[in-house]
């Protein structure tokens, strides 16, 4: 990384800032003082986020109404420099549009609810269908007509004898028959008795006629409903079509919102510029590679000034991993642990290969692997996804190529499918052994293989301490272990490496003196700089204690052999199941369905424990041997865009060269 | 007749070591799915990130499930040996001991652990990675106790 400075003039300020962020190759530097934590505010941040989210619902909303909109939300679409420049017209154009848009939703969401409406009001009506009175006529010159439900036969009894009592202008008529109920009646009442009659029927168990919009008898003020629920689904359907035309618009709509989080993003940057009165100067962070062809290229276009130097040693600058095309895919990895600090060794292209190994041996089959880089494949290549998602399913496809090799290496291949179906004639072939056969075998090497992991990672730990010059604490750290631990393997294994006494015996005199000289150079050397010569030995017996943690470590890479078991163990129960329906035809049908779902969820879950087991044997246990971290990743000032990707340069200009 | 007792005490080894570690699987992960459920409702594009950390505890159940099978293929119950000591089968069910303990508290506690991953990653989903991390350092524990449990039951001959 470089640091460098550029200088301008005030009129040129945006223009500039507007080609750093299309060539997104700098990361704006905070000269002096700690990060200021200034938070966006003023109208126009206000306006912009408003109209960004309402933009935002919107489109999520036709994204949901319209397949083809979904289909073209899926990648970024690619548009050209100029499509993503706005006049102020189109501008107001489109924020009418969403306007339009959002009132549109609310009468649709209007006429939904009269529709609701009118239909539960229809329901209501139902029963009152058979009587053929207009039931929108409620009064006469002297008299109301009633209508409603009796619900109790003894409530309806009494009242049929309270009124010939004590209400002789008013008539009852039956609907229904009266055993029956609920029955249906019709009162009519002299306008003076009704309060009284009114008062007698609250005090009955009896329910009026719904309050409904009638315009005749039942029958026609169904229709006339029905009527209206047409007319209101017709509203809804013209609603419908212009939310449909609004969507012929909906690339420019996603255009704009991208734009407007671009142009959000530059007035966010444009407070880090230091201004005088004429002049502009700007502080970023390049990397050096680039550093010439940017300064060349704003220099072509703008009248500017610039400079640059490399990164002082010792300084904290941000992190820009460069690794092969193999060892790029692992980045992931790392990223999700956190940045390492500038100053120290690039730990992927150690780890690497580690990862693309451990990942194959847990989830070591051939079907297995075959399905996840199928997968993986046909997400990469067919679909090609993208953003971090893309990183990790790279990730998975490579790692998925290791576990194809290191089934063939264990002899699985979706468990012990070939021997189940051909009831013990075929065996899948193991190219080394079988860990079923002899787990402790393969205990031994995952933590064989552990050792060297971490053996590795000591490596790097020396070339860091070499980098930030200070060699001797490196070795100090590491030296003794190399010593001692295979000393230690050495006087443990010597027995199983030759029956010859004699060997044994040189071996194991040979593993003693490595342990002592590792011992001897710890007590020596791990308080180098240290003058007390107690303090000096203490220093070197407590970093002799690091030997427990040397036995975890090495004991945590037994996983490898717990994560086989459970892979092709699962594989082995799901294929017993599947043959529990014995060898018809029928038999086999049965058994592809259990296997297909089985072996699917067996996948899935067995790439799961793989990846995060990995990760945490590269986390914990290598890392722990060497990483310093507090650095962060370089995140350049580039137009962060959500659904557009803008392709060519403006007017055909050239960009200097950058990696995304 | 007399070793009937040691075939019943394989079963008992068996069930012992599916059945501790499941019940502590399905705590954590329906304690952990009714979590994840309610952080969906405020962000849904963590589905990913949460289904990962749901996931981590369910593991243990799965090696309670590889026990079982490694019991019972071990002891030959599987291919119809019922002739088992009663020695042997009190054997399966100490070798199954580890499996069964540290499988149903280890996952009770990876549960805890990615609890907390998760209210991590609603404040800071860029960090799922160190989030999944602290859960799968609980997990170790039921590594090596299925580790403990499978080289026990090899070692037993039948």
């Amino acid at each position: 990384m470089s640091k460098m400075t550029i200088l301008g003039m005030n009129e040129d300020r945006d223009d500039v800032l507007d080609a750093l962020m299309r060539m997104g190759a700098v990361e704006i530097r905070e000269e002096g003082d700690e990060e200021t934590n200034r938070r966006p505010s003023g109208a126009a941040y206000v306006d912009n986020a408003d109209v960004r989210s309402r933009l935002k619902r919107m489109i999520d909303d036709l994204v949901l109404r319209f397949p083809e909109t979904q289909a073209l939300s899926k990648r970024k679409i690619r548009i050209s420099e100029s499509d993503f420049v706005f006049t102020t017209e189109e501008e107001k154009e489109l924020c009418s549009m969403v306007d339009r848009f959002e009132a549109l939703l609310s009468d649709r969401e209007a006429h939904l609810s009269s529709i609701r409406t009118l239909e539960q009001q229809r329901d209501q009506l139902a029963l009152w269908t058979d009587v053929p009175v207009d039931l929108s006529i409620r009064k006469t010159k002297t008299t109301s007509l009633i209508y409603g439900i009796f619900r109790d036969t003894t409530s309806l009894s009494a009242f049929e004898n309270d009124l010939e009592r004590d209400f002789p202008l008013t008539a009852l008529y039956l609907l229904d028959d009266p055993k029956k109920i609920p029955c249906r009646v019709a009162i009519v009442v002299m306008d003076e008795e009704l309060p009284r009659v009114r008062a007698r029927l609250a005090a009955s168990d009896y329910q009026d006629i719904p309050n409904l919009p009638f315009t005749g008898t039942a029958k026609e003020t169904l229709v006339t409903m029905e009527e209206r629920i047409r007319e209101e689904e017709n509203a809804i359907t013209l609603v419908d079509q212009e939310i449909a035309e609004i969507n012929e618009y909906v690339v420019r709509l996603m255009t704009y919102h991208d734009a407007l989080a671009v142009r959000q993003e530059r007035s966010e940057a444009r407070d880090k510029f230091h201004q005088s009165i004429y002049t502009f100067h700007l502080y970023v962070w390049v990397p050096t590679k680039e550093a010439e062809a940017i300064g060349q290229a704003l220099i072509s276009q703008f009248d500017v000034a610039y400079y640059h130097e490399k990164a002082a040693k010792g300084e904290e600058a941000p992190v820009k991993l460069q690794n092969n095309r193999f060892v790029r895919l692992f980045e992931i990895v790392l990223e999700m642990y956190g940045s390492p600090s500038s100053n120290e060794t690039d730990p992927v292209p150690s780890m690497a290969p580690f990862y693309f190994i451990l990942f194959g041996m847990m989830l070591s089959d051939v079907g297995y692997g075959a399905m996840l880089v199928a997968g993986t494949a046909w997400l990469l290549f067919k679909k090609k996804i993208e953003g971090e998602s893309r990183k990790l399913v790279a990730l998975l496809y490579v790692s998925g190529i290791s576990s194809i090799v290191w089934g063939a290496v264990f002899g699985g291949f979706f468990g012990d499918l070939l021997t189940t179906v051909t009831q013990g004639r075929v065996n899948f072939p193991a190219l080394w052994f079988n860990p079923m056969d002899s787990p402790i075998q393969l205990l031994l090497f995952s933590m064989l293989f552990g050792v060297i992991h971490l053996f590795v990672g000591m490596a790097v730990n020396i070339r860091n301490a070499y980098l930030s010059g200070d060699l001797m604490s490196g070795l100090a750290d590491t030296v003794p272990w190399y010593l001692i631990i295979p000393g230690l393997i050495l006087l443990l294994g010597s027995g199983s490496i030759s029956t010859d006494p004699n060997t044994v015996a040189t071996l194991n005199e040979v593993a003693k003196w490595m342990v002592i000289a590792g011992a001897a150079f710890a007590l020596v050397f791990a308080g180098h700089g240290i003058r007390n010569p107690i303090k000096r030995l203490f220093k070197g017996l407590s970093s002799l204690y690091g030997v427990t943690s040397w036995l975890g470590d090495i004991l945590s890479y037994s996983r490898i052999l717990a994560l086989v078991l459970a892979t092709s163990v699962i594989a082995m129960v799901v294929n017993m199941l599947g043959m529990l329906f014995g060898t018809s035809v029928l038999g086999y049908i049965a058994f592809t369905l259990i296997a297909i779902l089985g072996h699917t969820l067996n996948l899935a879950l067995s790439t799961l424990s793989a990846f995060v087991h990995t990760s945490r044997l590269q986390y914990v246990e290598m890392f722990g041997k060497f990483f310093v971290g507090g650095g962060s990743f370089f995140k350049p000032l580039r137009r962060n865009t959500e659904y557009v990707a803008i392709t060519e340069g403006r007017d055909g200009q050239k960009m200097p060269p950058h990696q995304t | 007749m007399n070793n009937i007792y040691g075939t019943i005490l394989v079963y008992f080894a068996g069930a012992l070591a599916v059945t501790l570690p499941g019940i502590g699987s399905a705590k954590a992960l329906g304690r952990l799915g009714k979590i994840a459920a309610g952080i969906i409702a405020e962000d849904p594009t963590l589905f990913g990130k949460l289904l990962i950390l749901q996931a981590l505890p369910g593991t243990q159940g799965i090696y309670g499930l590889l026990g079982w099978f490694m019991i019972m293929s071990q002891s030959g119950v599987l291919s119809g040996n019922t002739n088992i000591t009663l020695q042997q089968g009190l054997m399966f069910v100490m070798a199954a001991i580890p499996l069964a303990a540290v499988g149903l508290l280890s996952a009770a506690h990876q549960g805890w652990a990615s609890e907390g991953g998760m209210q991590l990653i609603t404040k800071r989903p860029d960090r799922s990675g160190n989030a999944i991390v602290f859960a799968v350092m609980v997990e170790t524990y039921a590594i090596l106790a299925l580790l403990a449990t499978i080289l026990g039951v090899l070692s037993i001959k039948v």
